[in-house]
C-alpha cells in the first residue's frame, strides 16, 4: 500500500497527531506531514492545531482558527 | 474507571460519558471505543495521563472519571499498542 | 507555442533596472528560487546577488518579490561575467497554493515553465531556455522537500536542486541522512531523481558551492534535463497558470502517484545511508524495495529514535514522575514561575536602566544641545520634545527588555513542552474561576509586571478566557506599585512596614479571586471550565531560532501597537503641565500647581475626601501614576519640592510631608488615610503602558470598561479601608 493510502486510511480509521500516525506506520513523520498537508489542500482532510505539537500546549489563538477547532471544547467560544 | 486504574495499567477504552463536542474531540485525537491506552502518570486531584499510540494525554480528574475502561492481558496489537 | 501564463514577473537588467522588454540584448537567464519557508532560500539569495537587489510587487498582488542580478564569472575565459535575474519566491510548501504568496510562487513556476521547450531534446536545447528554477531542499526535512520537488518536476520546468541546512541536518537526531557527507547526498540524490543537486551553504560565499551551483544552473539551461520518474503532462493551449477546476478524482490519484516517488526517492536516500544500496545507480529505474522492510524500525543510522529531537516519551515519562506529581508538582510549577518573575523584573531590569540612562540621559541632553544651536532650548518646543515626545518614547523603550525576556521566556516553557505540564498542574486552581490551568500564568506574572502578563494571556485557548483574565490582571500588585508600599509603610508603619507590604499582597490575591467570581458570575456566565485534554509534548530543547524570530515578531508588535497610545498620553500629560491655568505664564514656565495639570489635581482632590487623602499632592500622585507607577514617588517629591528619596523606605523629609498632609486631609487619621491610598494604587488602573496594551489585545470597549470600573472600585475600597480604620 502506498504512503498516501496508508496515511490517509489510518487516519480515518485511529485518528490522532501526525507523529502517531508516523509511529503507527512506520514512516517519517516529514512524510506524513506532506501527505496530510497534500489531503488538506485537496479538502479531504482537516488537520488541527498548528505548529510541531498539533492541540499540545496552546490552541490557535487569533480571530482564524481552523475549521478543524470548531467541536473542541478548548477552543470553543 | 480510568481514575482506579493504577500507574502502568494497560487499559482499552470502552466508553466515552462526555458531551458530544468533547467526546468527538477525543476521538479526532485517536482515543475512541476499543483504543488501547496505558495509565503513565496519577496527577493532582484525580487528574490522570494516558499513553495512547505514543503520545500523551493529560485528563483532569472530571474528564478522566467519564472515560470507561477495561484492563487488557498482556498481549496486544502492536498496530495500537500505545 | 504560445504562451498564456500569467504578466511575467519583472526582470532586473544588469543595471538593476527593471526592463519589460529590451530589445538590444538578449534578456539574462532567469532563476527562480522555490522552496519551503526557513529553507535558507533568502540567505541564497542574498549571497547570489549581493547588493544588486531590490523589491517589487509580483504583478497583479500586494505580494513583495525579491529580486536581483546573479553574476559570476565565465569559468577559465576572458569573457564578460555571465548575468542572470534571480527571483526569491515566497516560501511554499506545495504548488497547490492557499494563499496569495503561493499562488505567486505557483504561478511563476508554471509560467517559466511554459516558456521552456516542449521538449529536452538536443535540437532544440540550443535554442537555450527562458529560465532555471532552483529547488532548494531542506537537508533536515528531505521527505517534505521531495514532495514540493516532484510538484515543480511535474510541471516541466528545467531545474538544479540546492541542498540547505546540511550542518543542521549533521547534528539532526531525527534526520537518516545527517550521517552522509554532503557530497554523498548529493550523488545519492543525483542518482535517484537524475537532475544536477549542489550542497550550498550560503553563508560561506568562497566554498559553500554557489560557483557550482552556477555552473549547474547553466549547464541545465544548455542542456535541459527532469526529473526522473516524473511524467510531465502534455500541456493544452489554455490559461494554464490559472488554477483549474480540481476534478478530486483525478487529484487523488495523482497524489498518489506523488507522493509514491517521494517514498521511492526517500527509500534509496535511506537504503544508500544503512548501506543497503551503492551510492549511484545508472539504471533510471530505480529498483528501491518497501521502506518498512529495510528501515531498523523506528530508529536512524546512529540508532536514534525517529521521534524528533526529544528525548523520548520514556525520559519524558521520568521527568513527568516528578513535575506532575500530586505533592512535587505544585511547588515546582510554583518555582518555575517565581523564576518567570525574577527574570522579568531582575533580568530585565538592567537592560531597563541602560536604556532609560540612554534615552532620558543621552538622547534628552542631544536633542537639547541641537535646540540650543537654534536657540529654542529652555523653551516649550524643548519640552514637548524631550519630556513629552522623548520621555513618551523612553517609556516604550523601557518596556522592551521586559517585553522581550517575558515571550521568550514564554517560548522556552511552551517550546520545551513544560507549559502544557504547568498547565495540568494549575488547572484545579483556576477552574474555581471558570478558567482553565492555563490562566494561572498571566495573574502570577502580573505580580512582576502587569504588562507581560498581558501577553501571557495568548496561551489560554479562546478569546474569552483570555479576555476574563486580562480584566483581572490589574488586580495583580506589580512590583512598580511596590515603591509606594514602601514609602507609605515605611513613613506611617515604620515598625510594621513588612506586615504591612505582605497584607497589601494578600489583599491583591484576594481582590483577583473576588473580582474572578464576580465576573464569572455577571459578564462571563458563559465562560465554562470544560474538559481538559492537552496532548503533552515530549520534552525537547527550544528551537532558538524560531524562538528568536517569534520575539522579535511580539515586541514589535507591542511597540508599534502600544507605543502610539502610550507616546501619545505622554504628550497630552506634558501638555497639560506646560499650559498654565492662569495668564501669568508662558506657556512650560508654569509651576504644576499653577498649570492645568495642577487645577486638575485640585478639582480631583475633594473626590478623594472620603477616603482619606483628598488633597492635591496625594491628587497629583495618582493622576501621575495612571502613567506609570514607578513616578508616584517622585511625583510626590516633586509635589513636596524635596528631593526624591534614594530608599522609598528612608523618605525622610518627604516622609514627614506626607505624615503632615495625610493628617491634615483626614483629621488626624493618616495612618488610615495612608492605607486607603495603598488600596487605591492597588485597585486602580496599572499604567498607561498596561493600558495600551489591554486596548491592543481586548479592543478599546472592554480597556475603557474596565478603567471606569477599576476606578470606581478602587475609590470605594478606598472610602471602606479609611471610613472603618479610622473609627477603630
Amino acid at each position: 500500500m502506498s504512503a498516501w493510502a496508508a496515511v490517509l486510511g489510518d487516519a480515518a480509521a485511529h485518528g490522532g497527531t501526525p507523529a502517531q500516525l508516523a509511529n503507527r506506520l512506520r514512516l517519517p513523520t516529514a512524510l506524513v506531514q506532506a501527505v496530510l498537508d497534500h489531503a488538506e489542500r485537496l479538502g479531504v482532510v482537516t488537520v488541527a492545531g498548528q505548529g510541531r505539537h498539533s492541540c499540545g500546549s496552546a490552541c490557535p489563538t487569533g480571530s482564524a482558527t481552523p475549521p478543524a477547532c470548531a467541536g473542541c471544547p478548548l477552543s470553543a467560544g | 474507571m480510568l481514575p482506579e486504574s493504577p500507574v502502568g495499567a494497560k487499559l482499552r477504552v470502552t466508553g466515552v460519558r462526555l458531551p458530544l463536542a468533547d467526546a468527538f474531540r477525543l476521538h479526532e485525537m485517536g482515543v475512541r471505543l476499543g483504543t488501547l491506552a496505558r495509565v503513565t502518570q496519577h496527577a493532582a486531584f484525580g487528574g490522570r495521563v494516558i499513553a495512547v499510540a505514543g503520545s500523551r494525554y493529560a485528563l483532569d480528574g472530571g474528564t478522566a472519571a467519564l472515560i470507561d475502561v477495561e484492563p487488557v492481558g498482556p498481549l496486544s496489537s502492536p498496530m495500537t499498542r500505545p | 507555442m504560445s504562451c498564456h501564463g500569467p504578466a511575467p514577473l519583472p526582470v532586473a537588467d544588469r543595471h538593476g533596472t527593471h526592463t519589460a522588454d529590451d530589445r538590444t540584448s538578449p534578456a539574462p537567464l532567469r532563476v527562480l528560487l522555490v522552496g519551503g519557508p526557513n529553507v535558507g532560500k533568502s540567505t541564497l539569495f542574498n549571497a547570489l546577488t549581493g547588493a544588486r537587489q531590490r523589491t517589487t510587487n509580483a504583478p497583479g498582488t500586494t505580494v513583495e518579490l525579491a529580486t536581483g542580478t546573479w553574476r559570476t564569472a565565465a569559468p577559465g575565459s576572458r569573457d564578460p561575467a555571465i548575468e542572470r535575474a534571480v527571483v526569491d519566491l515566497p516560501g511554499t510548501y506545495s504548488l497547490l497554493a492557499r494563499s496569495a504568496d503561493e499562488q505567486v510562487t505557483a504561478d511563476a513556476v508554471r509560467e517559466l515553465a511554459w516558456q521552456a521547450p516542449a521538449c529536452a531534446c538536443a535540437a532544440t536545447s540550443r535554442l537555450g531556455v527562458a529560465g532555471v528554477a532552483v529547488v532548494v531542499l531542506d537537508s533536515t526535512a528531505l521527505a517534505r522537500s521531495l514532495y514540493l520537488l516532484a510538484q515543480v518536476a511535474e510541471t516541466g520546468v528545467p531545474l538544479v536542486v540546492a541542498l540547505t541546512m546540511l550542518d543542521l541536518a549533521a547534528t539532526a537526531t531525527d534526520s537518516p541522512t545527517g550521517a552522509m557527507e554532503p557530497q554523498a547526498l548529493a550523488a545519492a540524490l543525483v542518482a535517484a531523481i537524475g537532475v544536477p543537486v549542489v550542497p550550498v551553504d550560503a553563508r560561506n560565499r568562497a566554498h559553500g558551492g554557489l560557483r557550482d551551483l552556477a555552473r549547474a544552473v547553466d549547464e541545465v539551461a544548455a542542456h535541459p534535463t527532469h526529473v526522473t520518474g516524473i511524467d510531465v503532462p502534455a500541456r493544452t493551449v489554455s490559461d494554464g497558470a490559472t488554477a483549474a477546476v480540481l476534478d478530486l478524482a483525478q487529484e487523488l490519484t495523482h497524489a498518489e502517484t506523488l507522493f509514491a516517488w517521494v517514498e521511492r526517492v526517500a527509500t534509496c536516500l535511506a537504503q544508500v545511508t544503512t548501506g543497503l544500496a551503492p551510492a549511484s545507480d545508472t539504471d533510471a529505474d530505480l529498483t528501491c524495495e518497501h521502506p518498512r522492510r529495510h528501515l531498523p524500525s523506528g530508529r536512524g543510522l546512529r540508532g536514534r529514535s525517529s521521534s524528533g529531537r526529544s528525548s523520548g516519551p520514556i525520559l519524558s515519562d521520568r521527568i513527568d514522575t516528578v513535575l506532575l506529581n500530586p505533592w512535587a508538582g505544585i511547588p515546582v510549577f510554583l518555582g518555575v514561575v517565581w523564576l518567570l518573575f525574577e527574570l522579568t523584573t531582575r533580568l530585565a531590569a538592567p537592560l531597563q536602566d541602560v536604556i532609560d540612562r540612554l534615552v532620558n540621559g543621552a538622547l534628552a541632553s542631544a536633542v537639547t544641545a541641537l535646540l540650543g544651536l537654534v536657540g529654542l532650548d529652555d523653551s516649550w518646543v524643548q519640552g514637548l520634545l524631550v519630556n513629552g515626545l522623548l520621555a513618551g518614547v523612553g517609556t516604550v523603550m523601557t518596556f522592551v527588555p521586559v517585553m522581550a525576556v517575558m515571550f521568550a521566556a514564554l517560548g522556552v516553557l511552551e517550546d520545551s513542552g513544560y507549559l502544557a505540564r504547568a498547565a495540568f498542574v494549575a488547572d484545579r486552581v483556576m477552574r474555581s474561576l471558570g478558567l482553565d490551568g492555563r490562566a494561572l500564568l498571566p495573574l502570577i506574572v502580573g505580580f512582576g509586571c502587569n504588562l507581560p502578563a498581558f501577553a501571557a494571556t495568548r496561551t489560554l485557548p479562546n478569546a474569552r478566557q483570555r479576555l476574563l483574565t486580562g480584566l483581572l490582571v490589574p488586580l495583580t500588585s506589580c512590583s512598580a506599585r511596590l515603591t509606594v508600599y514602601v514609602l507609605l509603610a515605611g513613613a506611617f508603619f515604620p515598625d510594621h512596614a513588612g506586615t504591612v507590604i505582605f497584607a497589601m499582597y494578600v489583599t491583591s490575591v484576594l481582590l483577583v479571586l473576588g473580582g474572578g467570581l464576580a465576573l464569572r458570575r455577571t459578564l462571563f456566565r458563559d465562560v465554562q471550565a470544560g474538559p481538559l485534554i492537552l496532548i503533552l509534548p515530549p520534552y525537547q530543547r527550544p528551537h532558538l531560532r524560531t524562538l528568536g524570530m517569534s520575539v522579535r515578531l511580539r515586541v514589535g508588535a507591542f511597540v508599534i501597537g502600544a507605543g502610539k497610545i502610550i507616546v501619545a498620553t505622554m504628550l497630552v500629560v506634558w501638555l497639560l503641565m506646560a499650559l498654565p491655568a492662569t495668564g501669568q505664564y508662558a506657556v512650560g514656565d508654569a509651576p504644576v500647581a499653577d498649570s492645568l495639570y495642577g487645577r486638575m489635581a485640585s478639582g480631583i482632590a475633594p473626590v478623594l475626601a472620603p477616603a482619606g487623602f483628598g488633597n492635591d499632592h496625594a491628587a497629583a500622585a495618582l493622576m501621575t501614576g495612571f502613567v506609570a507607577k514607578e513616578v508616584v514617588v517622585g511625583s510626590f517629591a516633586q509635589s513636596y519640592a524635596v528631593p526624591e528619596p534614594g530608599d522609598p523606605g528612608r523618605a525622610g523629609t518627604l516622609g514627614e510631608r506626607l505624615r503632615d498632609s495625610f493628617d491634615a486631609s483626614s483629621r488626624g487619621h493618616g495612618g488610615a488615610a495612608a492605607l486607603a491610598f495603598m488600596i487605591f494604587v492597588l485597585a486602580y488602573t496599572p499604567c498607561v503602558a498596561a493600558l495600551a496594551e489591554q486596548r491592543r489585545l481586548f479592543g478599546w470597549r472592554p480597556t475603557a470598561c474596565a478603567v471606569g470600573v477599576q476606578i470606581i472600585a478602587a475609590w470605594v475600597l478606598a472610602v471602606l479601608v479609611f471610613q472603618v480604620g479610622s473609627r477603630l
